[in-house]
């Protein structure tokens, strides 16, 4: 049961990085980020292929990080100039783009079968043990990033990001170089999902494209706008709630649901469809906050 | 000569892109969001037709009809139920509302017909030679279709009352209202039109290709660029757009890999932000 329970709490955290990434550039800059799985992807490769390559992992998490943030840039100069929806097609389509560039070229992904033998954190860790590091590791991680975060956030920076976010022509007005903003906030965010890719290859040990679909992106996107975009506890309360309900409706099964896999899987889909509308008609502020009237 | 096999080939998927190009775009230029669940509303017409075609409708076209109809009805719902209540909202609460309706539609029929490929069980047809172009008699069909839908609307935009009304509303909604036309009249018969038009595309992807629950979400980012190289609300450059779109990813799938189709996409995207945002009939101010 600890066993299981370290498990979650593993995959949890990563989804906590990927939501704490998506709740700088969604909740605090406004920007549509429909492909936040293209950088958790970047991350996820690029740290397994230069740590199969004898790199240390220190290192190719490193590169991880710098890799997908650098991945970042040129979106972000080709979409922010224009109109959020812009941003939020074009990242998509990188997202599978990315996908289809990892399934394609084998001699450097493996392809569609994968990247297996990833090193573990901690290998010389008795068996027993490395998840239990892992999981501190990734509290500690987690725990850096979001203070790094708050202090970022409550620095002048910051509140550029909220001006540009609430109202873009006043931001300008004020001299502020709003694409300037919106690039590094989108840049930023996803040198953090770079972390969290880098993670989840150390962690599973091996990683291929089918793990790298679009619907990573949308659970996080629920998680950040259910817990409350723009206040980072709310979005860590967020995932949690995703991962209780991803393995909530894992265990229906058990209770006697007449429901195979893929209806189940197809079930959950619509329900997060579903909290979307819902939320963005009745709660757009999040679960936990009561919409402001005016 | 593969060179015009190829060509053919392309303007056959382009003129489907087309049509599930146009309402993206219209709506984008007078809702101020793009619809991500347009294309998935394409998928809806598809399983619709199936369904409709193997129980109680076995004449195709009327079939294929009766699913266009269920589809302007969703669409119709989904702006008078979930998008009307946002107006005057940002664009980007649309867009996440709009991604929410997306994965309803898209899974209620993963939930209700699963996710193996289905099709249309359609008469094969021995092909049409052209001296060296070969053409399935069904793409000759798609083709002169979505000709003769687009030069429909090219006729009612520009010269019937209805046409002016919509250009006007396009241009400053509020300016229209005050000067007595009734704007939600006009987006209620936009989403209509445009809704069908997304569940003919949808059929016509369906002939030529397979049934899967993301035949139509496959389709969003060609059906973005058509819509961002011809112009926001151009219907005219759509159609060109989404013809030269077509012809660019059926090369990149002859003389790349098939699968890169995608990538090539995305390239004609980046290019096109990168000289022309606003596309080649576009105004600029939707851009930005």
């Amino acid at each position: 049961m600890t066993a299981y329970l370290v498990a979650i709490g593993i995959i949890a955290l990563i989804y906590v990085l990927l939501a704490l990434s998506l709740n700088l550039q969604w909740g605090h800059t406004g920007l549509i980020n429909f492909g936040l799985v293209a950088f958790f992807a970047i991350g996820a490769y690029v740290s397994g292929i230069l740590s199969l390559n004898g790199w240390p992992i220190v290192l190719s998490m490193t590169a991880a990080v710098l890799a997908a943030a650098v991945a970042a840039w040129p979106l972000g100069r080709l979409t922010l100039t224009l109109k959020e929806d812009y941003l939020a097609v074009i990242a998509v389509g990188f997202s599978e783009v990315v996908r289809s560039v990892l399934e394609n070229e084998s001699w450097l992904t493996g392809g569609p079968s994968g990247l297996p033998g990833v090193p573990r954190l901690y290998a010389q860790a008795p068996a027993g043990m490395r998840d239990m590091l892992m999981f501190m590791t990734l509290v500690i991680a987690v725990i850096v990033v979001f203070a790094l975060l708050q202090r970022l956030l409550r620095s002048p920076f910051g509140g550029s990001l909220r001006g540009v976010r609430d109202n873009e022509m006043a931001a300008a007005a004020l001299g502020k170089n709003v694409v300037s903003f919106k690039t590094r906030s989108l840049v930023l965010g996803s040198g953090i999902a770079g972390l969290a890719g880098a993670f989840y290859a150390h962690y599973l040990t091996f990683i291929s494209p089918e793990q790298f679909t679009p619907d990573v992106t949308f659970n996080v996107w629920i998680a950040v706008i259910i817990g409350g975009s723009g206040r980072n506890i709310g979005v860590i309360l967020g995932t949690f709630l995703l991962i209780v309900f991803l393995e909530g409706t894992r265990f229906l099964n058990d209770i006697g649901i007449g429901l195979d896999g893929s209806q189940l899987g197809a079930l959950r889909f619509i329900l997060i469809g579903l909290a979307l509308v819902l939320c963005m008609l009745y709660r757009p502020a999040g679960l936990f906050v009561k919409p402001e009237r005016g | 000569m593969p060179v015009l096999q190829t060509i053919a080939d392309g303007i056959a998927n382009g003129a489907i892109l087309a049509l599930l190009a146009v309402g993206l775009s219209v709506i984008f230029r007078l809702n101020k969001f793009v619809n991500v669940a347009h294309v998935d509303m394409a998928t809806v017409g598809a399983y619709a037709t199936l369904v409709l075609f193997t129980s109680v409708l076995p004449i195709f076209w009327l079939a294929a009809i009766a699913g266009v109809a269920v589809v302007a009805t969703i669409g119709y719902l989904s702006h008078r139920l979930v998008y009307r209540r946002l107006r005057g909202q940002r664009s980007i609460t649309l867009i996440i509302t709009s991604i929410g309706v997306a994965f309803i539609l898209r899974y209620l029929v993963t939930f209700i017909w699963g996710s193996n490929q289905q099709a249309f069980s359609l008469p094969l047809m021995r092909a049409v030679r052209l001296s060296d172009i070969r053409m399935s008699p069904y793409d000759l069909v798609i083709i002169a279709l979505a000709c003769a839908i687009f030069l429909g609307l090219f006729l009612v935009m520009r010269y019937t009352s209805l046409g002016r009304a919509l250009r006007a509303v396009a241009d400053n909604p509020d300016l229209a209202r005050v000067a007595g036309l009734q704007t939600q009249k006009l987006l209620t018969i936009v989403w209509l039109a445009a809704s069908a038009l997304a569940g003919v595309g949808g059929v016509l992807l369906a002939v030529k290709t397979v049934i899967t629950p993301y035949l139509g979400w496959a389709m969003l980012l060609p059906a973005f660029a058509a819509m961002i190289f011809g112009g926001v609300g151009s219907i005219g450059g759509t159609f060109l757009a989404a013809i030269l779109i077509g012809i660019v990813s059926e090369f990149a799938a002859m003389y790349w890999l098939p699968t890169y189709r995608l990538a090539a996409i995305f390239g004609v995207i980046v290019l096109v932000l990168i000289v022309r945002p606003q596309g080649l009939f576009g105004v600029k101010a939707v851009a930005k």
